[in-house]
């Protein structure tokens, strides 16, 4: 992202007070605090630690604060900072079977085994404003444990048992990733190159922006790239996170994170070798984010076409095109870089027009002579100048 | 004298000790204020808690901690406790010391600096010179930046980008480091964007000298 901005020194300063002021807003609401943010505003912290790739609710609820809710600042405060931390080694792969469940349902098996968990979402609400939080009278909820399960004689004591996409594999009737060649691309060290493989896409489409995502998932499915799929499941709660230390021969829990997870039933593919099966989109985020998961499975299958053989026609479908823009900050950054002084280029290219426009007027057939004299706007250019000097030397 | 460049990452007087992120965060950008202002002596403090004893200089074992992890080689010169250092290498910081020329940091004393190869220090490219290697010295001597006002023996003069040249003359009191040294880095900077940079730790003080800044031995005409 571009940053880098000169100017004068104490005009710069005042900008930053102003800035400071502007988040402020007015001094008699009290400020709000970082712990009220990263408490009370779950959805966007959910975002920016995703998008920033770094999971921290509190640092993502600074971050917030500091940027004044402006989304995609906040991820560029929390990206920027991530660079400085010390990479001290790599998780192990997150077994999701795992997951302490908060939220689970599958479009595709109303009964599955487990049971469908509403848990907390927006999907059941009438989008009516709540006129009590104006006086701050959002109600405390207590004892909502039994509240979660839609039925909870069809919970089990282990939510986190069964996944969809295991059950339609027990069949067969799901295909199965393939494993990719090597170790996977760091995205955090490589740079994206095209093709990528499944891996790294995936890792870009994570910290990719929602709304470009959504955006294009939302196109797949209006039919630029025959992509209607099923919600096989969406899951969201807690999942250990391992690191495999060396020194001690063993694999320690460093703790718990919230992620979100979707897997999407895609169309099915098969050949004459091949029995048909069912096809598999992928999305995962920290936090709960579900837009962005399904959004970003839905992407994901669309990117698959070369796995299955599809036509690649639909923007979708192009690597390049999806993975290249989906960056909030790389696309943020060029098209801010547009506010940086241009005035040389600028320049330039008022002389080109200048002179293009005096050479035109110069060329146009005039029936008295006397009208080119009577266009003062038309400025005397260098190719004027040209011709009168060759006239003069006939 | 420690010198505070003004940075919004320093909070005014903590009444509490800083989190761990916070701690990371500014020391990182004291690590950052060094390189931009070569010469300048930063503070880099440790208050979440002690640091274990591992035979290097707060300074020094800060730096090491901030910048080198498993993506990152160091190498440590003879002088320093080779055993210790390689366990709280891998044990804190997961990863490996490896051979000078294979190292993106190598932690010395001022002692090790006749005995050191500069030639075998990584430059970097041409077109990556962000590769080249970042000497670490754990100096220790008298206070670095308490020099006179006037020219002395034994003392460098530095020049170069991140130094005000309408400003005070800047001098740093090196002399237990050899003339010979610093005719060896200008040789191995000689080709830049490509060279080395170096880190001066001295107890709780830090130091940058970039590649880009020049160094006037007092008494000495040439600057390298």
């Amino acid at each position: 992202m571009y940053v880098a901005v000169k100017g004068g020194e104490q005009a710069i300063d005042n900008a930053h007070r102003l800035l400071a002021a502007y988040c402020r807003g007015d001094a008699q609401a009290a400020e709000v605090s970082v712990a009220q943010l990263s408490q009370q505003c779950p959805f966007a912290i959910s975002r920016i630690m995703t998008e920033g790739s770094l999971y921290d609710r509190d640092l993502a609820g600074l971050a917030l604060k500091q940027a004044g809710g402006d989304l995609v600042e906040a991820i560029f405060l929390i990206r920027a900072f991530r660079t400085t931390l010390s990479r001290f080694g790599y998780s192990a792969p997150v077994d999701t079977r795992a997951m302490r469940i908060e939220r689970r349902i599958s479009a595709v098996y109303k009964d599955l085994p487990g049971g469908q968990v509403l848990g907390p979402t927006f999907d059941y609400t009438h989008r009516l404003l709540n006129f009590q939080l104006l006086e701050n009278r959002a109600p405390v909820q207590t004892d909502i444990a039994t509240a979660a399960a839609v039925d909870p004689s069809t919970a089990t004591d282990s939510l986190s048992a069964h996944r969809v996409s295991d059950l339609l594999r027990q069949e067969g009737l799901l295909s199965s990733p393939t494993a990719s060649a090597g170790e996977p691309v760091d995205l955090s060290l490589e740079p994206l190159t095209f093709p990528a493989q499944r891996t790294t896409r995936l890792q870009a489409l994570a910290r990719g922006d929602e709304g470009f995502l959504m955006s294009m998932a939302y196109s797949t499915q209006r039919g630029y790239a025959r992509n209607h799929p099923f919600a096989g499941e969406i899951r969201m709660g807690w999942v250990e996170v391992e690191f495999y230390c060396a020194e001690m021969d063993d694999t320690l829990c460093l703790g718990e994170i919230e992620i979100s997870e979707c897997d999407m039933v895609n169309q099915f593919v098969g050949s004459k070798d091949a029995l048909p099966q069912f096809t598999q989109g992928y999305g995962l985020s920290f936090g709960y984010n579900e837009r962005k998961i399904m959004a970003m499975a839905l992407v994901d299958r669309a990117l698959r076409g070369d796995e299955f053989n599809e036509p690649e026609d639909a923007p979708a479908q192009q690597q390049e095109f999806v993975l290249a823009h989906c960056d909030a900050l790389d696309a943020s950054g060029f098209v801010s870089h547009l506010k940086l002084p241009h005035y040389v280029d600028f320049q330039s290219e008022l002389e080109l027009i200048r002179s293009l426009r005096a050479k035109a007027s110069a060329q146009q057939p005039t029936e008295n002579p006397s009208d080119k004299r009577s266009q003062p706007s038309v400025r005397p250019s260098h190719a004027d100048a040209l011709e009168v000097t060759d006239d003069s030397a006939r | 004298m420690t010198t505070q460049a003004p940075t919004s990452a320093q909070a005014p007087t903590p009444a509490q000790a800083p989190s761990a992120a916070e701690q990371s965060a500014r020391q990182f950008r004291q690590i950052l204020d060094a390189q931009s202002y070569p010469g300048r002596a930063l503070s880099l403090m440790q208050e979440t808690g002690p640091l274990d004893p591992v035979g290097l200089s707060p300074a020094c074992q800060i730096l090491v901690e901030n910048l080198v992890n498993r993506d990152v080689q160091v190498a440590f010169a003879a002088s320093l406790p080779s055993a210790e250092l390689a366990r709280w290498v891998r044990l804190t910081l997961n990863s490996e010391v490896v051979a000078v020329a294979e190292a993106d940091f190598i932690v010395c004393r001022q002692a090790d600096l006749a005995h050191l190869d500069l030639t075998q220090l990584g430059l970097g490219t041409m077109a990556s010179p962000e590769l080249g290697a970042t000497l670490v010295i754990d100096y220790q001597g008298p206070d670095l930046t308490a020099v006179s006002a006037e020219a002395t023996a034994g003392c460098v003069r530095l020049t170069g980008p991140g130094i005000n040249p309408q400003g005070p003359v800047k001098r740093l009191n090196l002399t237990e480091i050899d003339a010979a040294f610093w005719h060896q880095r200008a040789d191995c900077n000689g080709s830049f964007p490509m060279g080395f940079d170096i880190f001066i730790c001295r107890d709780s003080e830090l130091i940058a000298l970039p590649r880009t800044t020049r160094i006037q031995l007092e008494g000495d005409a040439a600057c390298m």
